[in-house]
């Protein structure tokens, strides 16, 4: 491409462009209220040169001139110490295409909503107001690089989510039930029964729930929140721009975790929630299994070309951005535990006092290894036996100390679907595992 | 080639009530890590409202043409609201907002970076961030609104740690922005990271007793209470039912909390919402007691209650209500020693009861001069104001948070 020799003339070593093309569509019902709340077109480029060992980026809505490459040669600022990994020419098409259509109109998908809003509402008469939002976004990315690489992606993320108020008195609860998919029009692909019992559950539970004395407690963690631990906690510390100033970086080779704990980021999985489909990555290279955590030692990081050259590590793939305006990062994409040996009940079984936790509201993590999740679904455990539901529990402790305390995990395993959020960009996710059982866990909630 | 009043004129003939906001983002970018990222960003783009029979119809896109072709075509699939109206003119004071032009932010962010230079002598730096734009905003409607605004901002983010002989202190974050270069206070940042090397210079303890009260300090606000009272004082999630804030409610005594669009310096200061409404300052508590709840137009007239101007959005998506600047006072003086600075994981909050846990990674204690291990701090909204017993220091702007430190007693601090 011509963009891409005039930055080779001006001087810089090597040179690639990103173009954009997403086709939004986002509708919002709500109790009382239906609203098309996106819908068009967004459509860019970034352009980035490595000119003399620095990154210089310009990123536009525009088309694409020489002028673009002066003004990302002229940014170009930095200590001169940029070195990358060169990857050999390559020419590929991906299509993922939907096994659900997305073959209807507008019209017809807000009667699909409607239903649903009908269907929630008579969950309880107790629910005051439901929020349904409903998004697809249809993705066509290229890339080109001065390495004669010439990479073109399609496919499509959609997805819903349904939040409840319930009140009762003085009483609110809210609970919400999310999925996404790379596999088509997310009203077909997901069972809708399912979702409105597990809804229907989380009210109920709320409405009910006690909050529970903090503390330490055995906890068992499903795989919606194993998920978002493999992810908070172990996935974003192995990313290689955040592990050089973490807790993994040091601790490569060394056993962390029981021999039974496998902890995997992955381009691509057959399950239909696992959304962080990367096939190739934003710098244009071909995504791998990445196992983070092998037989209960640090394995490896995930790079982007960067990274890879600095900790000479091959390429894993992990190189995203949200879209052009934002310069390319290290970003997880499918990240989970492997399955164990056990059942779900032997885990259960000899707790004596301890808590399920089955459904997060989102984590966060430090590189020191702190980590926080918010649950929205948990139960007491007494004497074996799930009891009652608990309300406003946040789950905390350090990565390394909540590894060492794993003393089960179970056959069962499945994906879920997220947005990660990280330097202000937000990345579609997939995370997930089996249940886990944790001998000692804080979990926040009433002091006495 | 299309341009905005065309395509607003081509809407009213076709009988169609529209409106066309437009954001053009001229921005330098520089993220320092272990490798620099630097980044020229421009981009601009259209949203588009359309209304007919209370019908609404949008399309966005980073140029007019078809917009209008999309807006009609979703307008057709839409429900008819009553409600759905685009507001009249009225008459705005406009602010001088932009201090800059994007060449000067290039060289401020150098100056910028001589100072993060500084720092990384004495402190870990982990990453620096620098920005600086040029955004400019234009509201046109077929009802006679046609308003415009250049803005610039400055901001400079930093993250660090401090080793001492045992340990390495959680990864702490400064940050801070304005749109006047000349009110960026930077000083202030040395100060704090001199303070942190005091109070971290030896092992972090656990602490062992029981809190009756504890300060937060302005960031700490800005990354807890800020989002929480956002989502509670919207008049939308008040009328549904999803704010744990009632109307005339007593939350609290002493305490007045005003969403103030008009501080020039502020980073989200602006002169008209994005609805080309004139900025309002908005009392929303007074004495302790919740008197208004932050709309727009179609929220104000849903609920039949005043237009407090509180639109925000990005051209990609329809006006939601947001507060601008939360300017925070309270009368009462009062102090604690044990001081919040850092808070983690309130995206994890519910939103619609007000209820939290999170972590709070970076606690000292102010007289002995040490830091603890991370608490837990759990609790609700509501608990949070009526717990704030006083103020201490001055107001900072952080964010979009102007507020002293406050000293607040009954969350659940562990």
């Amino acid at each position: 491409m011509s963009i891409l020799k005039k930055a080779e003339e001006l001087g810089a070593t090597f040179a690639d462009i990103r173009f954009l093309k997403i086709r939004d569509l986002i509708l919002t019902v709500t109790e009382d209220r239906e609203t098309i709340s996106s819908n068009g077109v967004d459509e860019g480029f970034s352009l980035r040169v490595l000119y003399q060992g620095n990154w210089g980026y310009k990123s536009s809505t525009g088309e694409p001139g020489e002028e673009d490459v002066k003004d990302a040669i002229n940014v170009s600022n930095g200590d001169e110490k940029v070195n990358i990994i060169y990857m050999p020419p390559k020419k590929d098409k991906v299509e993922i295409k939907p096994k659900y259509d997305f073959n209807k109109g507008i019209k017809e998908k807000l009667d699909d909503l409607r239903k649903i809003r009908e269907n929630v509402i008579s969950l309880s008469d107790r629910i005051k107001s439901v929020n349904i939002r409903y998004y697809e976004t249809h993705y066509h990315k290229e890339y080109l690089s001065t390495e004669e690489r010439e990479i073109q992606q399609d496919f499509v993320i959609s997805g819903f989510s349904i939040v409840a108020v319930a009140r009762e008195n003085d009483i609110i609860a809210s609970a919400y039930v999310s999925k996404s998919t790379y596999q088509g029009y997310p009203l077909e692909v997901f069972d809708m029964n399912e979702i409105l019992e597990t809804l229907k559950r989380r009210i109920d539970g709320q409405m009910k729930g006690k909050t529970v004395k903090a503390g330490q407690y055995t906890a068992i963690l499903a795989p919606e929140v194993v998920g978002v631990f493999a992810h908070e906690a172990i996935g974003h510390l192995a990313e290689a721009d955040l592990a050089i100033n973490g807790i993994l970086y040091e601790r490569r080779g060394e056993k962390i975790a029981p021999e039974y704990v496998n902890i995997v980021d992955s381009p691509n999985l057959e399950y239909k929630s696992a959304i962080g489909v990367t096939v190739y990555d934003d710098e244009g290279i071909e995504g791998r299994d990445t196992y983070i955590i092998k037989n209960g030692v640090v394995n490896e990081l995930l790079t982007d070309r960067f990274y890879s050259a600095y900790l000479g590590q091959k390429p894993t793939g992990n190189a995203r951005a949200e879209d052009f305006r934002y310069p390319v990062i290290i970003r997880m994409r499918n990240t989970y535990f492997t399955p164990g040996e056990h059942s779900y009940d032997e885990i259960i079984r000899d707790v004596k006092n301890g808590v399920l936790l089955v459904s997060p509201r989102g984590g966060q993590t430090s590189p020191d290894g702190t980590f926080q999740f918010g649950i929205q679904e948990a139960y007491l455990i007494e004497n074996g036996e799930i009891s009652t539901p608990l309300r406003n529990v946040g789950i905390s402790g350090y990565t390394l100390e909540t590894l060492g305390q794993i003393k089960a995990i179970s056959k069962d395993f499945d994906i879920s679907p997220g947005y990660c959020g990280k330097d202000g960009q937000s990345v579609p996710v997939g995370v997930g595992g089996p249940y886990v059982k944790v001998e000692k866990m804080k979990v926040g909630g009433v002091v006495d | 080639m299309t341009d905005i009043y065309t395509t607003i004129q081509r809407a009213k003939d076709l009988g169609y009530s529209a409106e066309i906001f437009m954001a053009e983002l001229n921005e330098i970018q520089v993220k320092r890590e272990k490798q620099y990222q630097n980044m020229h960003i421009f981009e601009r783009g259209y949203g588009m409202r359309l209304i007919k029979d209370g019908k609404l119809g949008f399309a966005y896109g980073n140029k007019l043409d078809n917009l209008l072709d999309l807006a009609i075509d979703s307008l057709r699939a839409s429900k008819e609201d009553k409600f759905n109206v685009l507001p009249s003119p009225e008459k705005i004071s406009k602010m001088n907002l932009k201090f800059f032009d994007i060449s000067e932010g290039e060289e401020k962010i150098k100056e910028l970076m001589n100072y993060g230079n500084e720092i990384r002598g004495l402190v870990n730096v982990v990453s620096e961030y620098y920005e600086a734009l040029n955004l400019k905003v234009k509201v046109v409607s077929t009802e006679g609104v046609d308003v415009e605004e250049d803005r610039s901002l400055l901001s400079f983010s930093m993250a660090y740690n401090i080793r001492n002989d045992v340990e390495v202190s959680p990864e702490i974050y400064e940050y801070k922005s304005s749109r006047d270069p000349k009110q960026f206070n930077i000083e202030k940042i040395k100060d704090k990271i001199a303070l942190m090397k005091k109070m971290y210079g030896s092992k972090r303890e656990r602490l062992e007793r029981k809190l009756t009260s504890v300060k937060f300090t302005p960031k700490a606000l800005a990354e807890l209470f800020v989002p929480l009272f956002s989502s509670s004082i919207s008049l939308e999630n008040y009328s549904r039912g999803k704010s744990p804030l009632k109307e005339e409610e007593l939350v609290g005594s002493n305490l007045e909390i005003i969403d103030n669009p008009l501080i020039p310096n502020a980073p989200y200061s602006r002169s008209f919402d994005t609805e080309g409404l004139p900025s309002k300052l908005n009392v929303l508590i007074k004495e302790g007691k919740v008197i208004k709840f932050l709309s727009n137009t179609y929220w104000s007239l849903k609920a039949g209650k005043e237009n407090t101007h509180s639109s925000s959005r990005s051209y990609s998506n329809l006006p939601f209500i947001s507060p601008s600047i939360l300017e925070v006072n309270v009368k009462d003086n009062s102090e604690n020693e044990i001081v919040i600075d850092q808070v983690q994981g309130v995206h994890t909050s519910n939103f619609d009861t007000g209820e939290f846990s999170v972590v709070a990674p970076v606690v000292w204690n102010e007289k002995e001069e040490k830091a603890y291990r991370e608490l837990t701090v759990s609790g609700n909204l509501k608990e949070l104001l009526r717990g704030i017993e006083g103020k201490t220091g001055e107001k900072e702007l952080y964010g979009n948070l102007y507020s002293p430190s406050l000293i607040i007693k009954g969350v659940n601090v562990s």
